[in-house]
């Protein structure tokens, strides 16, 4: 498996218990210890990079792990902290986030986390479908609104992708211009 | 002050003992027997305390982790050590005095297990380390405002910290 590289836009996914033991607070909130490494955690601790996964893989059993989701990008707004791409055997969207955690680096990390609803991760199970965006063919569509109520969508390349064709991707950015059009 | 526990009436007092390693405990003679409103806890200075069935039910909590697998929480973790819950049981069984309760029992991936007790958006984190000793933290929020090896002093003044902040209640132990 190629190394990727996470940008701070990437979304990384972290298990944490839900049944015996149950991390929830009763307000609802989730205990930092989500993100406590253990003692074999001497490279990083671990998480899933959502692009090349999904919710089911990640997930395991739904009846037992909830998950948490987390920018890369707020990772590495906590001092010290990074996320880089490390996929192992049998677990190709394997990362690992370095640095020392601390009690206060694992708050803030909490704190800058979403919890995905139980009903998000039941419909990934019931429905699966494929990563959104595998890295040959990502695009990151950026939307720009100028004078004249115009919508601009630009195509945007991560790091490792390869370019996109410009021809399919001309006539796709005609169509979007279009149907923007009609409804402005 | 000693809150350090002396003596606990064991009878009929079930908090179900599991594991064969409980014949340690204090609480090994207590395994099969029915639990009750009589169960108490005698401190050194000879208080007598009932222990509250909510107590008891977070006791069971705490020894139910020694019955976790390997990979409990989906990252290979191991249950908690042998001394992360005797100590936790033995500051549940103090902070049964205080009639507190606490709001969360979770065990660690590194081994321990951690006590916490709520109130608004105060929190006070106790953990429980599988060397011996023990650590607590103050949040307000989710910003750590302090954080202290866990001796009789830290114990009591971060409990009166979120139980009495301004100093002065007389019941709030």
């Amino acid at each position: 498996m190629e190394i990727v590289t996470i940008g701070n836009e990437d979304f990384l996914l972290r298990r944490f218990p839900l049944a015996h033991p149950n991390y929830f607070r009763p307000d609802g909130s989730v205990s930092s210890y989500a993100y406590c490494p253990d003692k074999s955690d001497t490279a990083g601790l671990s998480v899933n990079l959502e692009r090349i996964t999904t919710l089911k893989a990640t997930v395991l059993d739904h009846n037992q792990f909830g998950l948490l989701r987390i920018s890369a990008g707020n990772i590495r707004s906590v001092p010290e902290l990074d996320c880089i791409h490390n996929p192992i055997e049998g677990n190709d969207a394997h990362s690992l986030i370095t640095g020392t955690i601390s009690k206060n680096k694992r708050s803030k990390l909490i704190e800058l986390s979403s919890t995905i609803p139980l009903v998000e991760l039941q419909q990934s199970i019931e429905h699966p479908t494929p990563p959104e965006h595998p890295p040959h063919a990502r695009l990151v569509l950026t939307c720009s609104r100028k004078p004249g109520n115009k919508v601009f969508l630009m195509p945007c390349r991560a790091a490792t992708t390869p370019a996109p064709k410009q021809a399919p991707l001309k006539q796709f950015m005609t169509i979007l211009q279009l149907q923007i059009s009609d409804i402005n | 002050m000693n809150d350090s526990v002396k003596q606990i009436n064991e009878a009929n007092f079930n908090i179900g003992f599991i594991a064969t390693a409980a014949t340690s405990s204090p609480f090994a003679s207590a395994i099969d027997k029915s639990s009750s409103e009589n169960s108490t806890v005698t401190f050194s200075e000879e208080k007598v305390v009932p222990i509250s069935e909510r107590i008891k039910g977070a006791i069971t909590i705490i020894e139910s982790f020694k019955a976790l697998p390997k990979n409990w929480n989906g990252y290979n973790a191991n249950p908690p050590s042998e001394k992360a819950i005797r100590n936790s049981i033995e500051f549940l069984l103090r902070l049964s005095k205080k009639q507190r309760i606490p709001t969360l029992i979770i065990p660690t991936p590194d081994e321990g297990i951690v006590i916490e007790l709520q109130e608004d958006g105060v929190r006070l984190e106790f953990l429980f380390l599988p060397d011996n000793s023990a650590e607590v933290s103050g949040y307000l929020g989710n910003e750590l405002k302090f954080g202290h090896p866990m001796n009789e002093t830290t114990e009591n003044c971060s409990l009166k910290w979120l139980f009495c902040p301004d100093g002065n209640c007389n019941d709030w132990e």
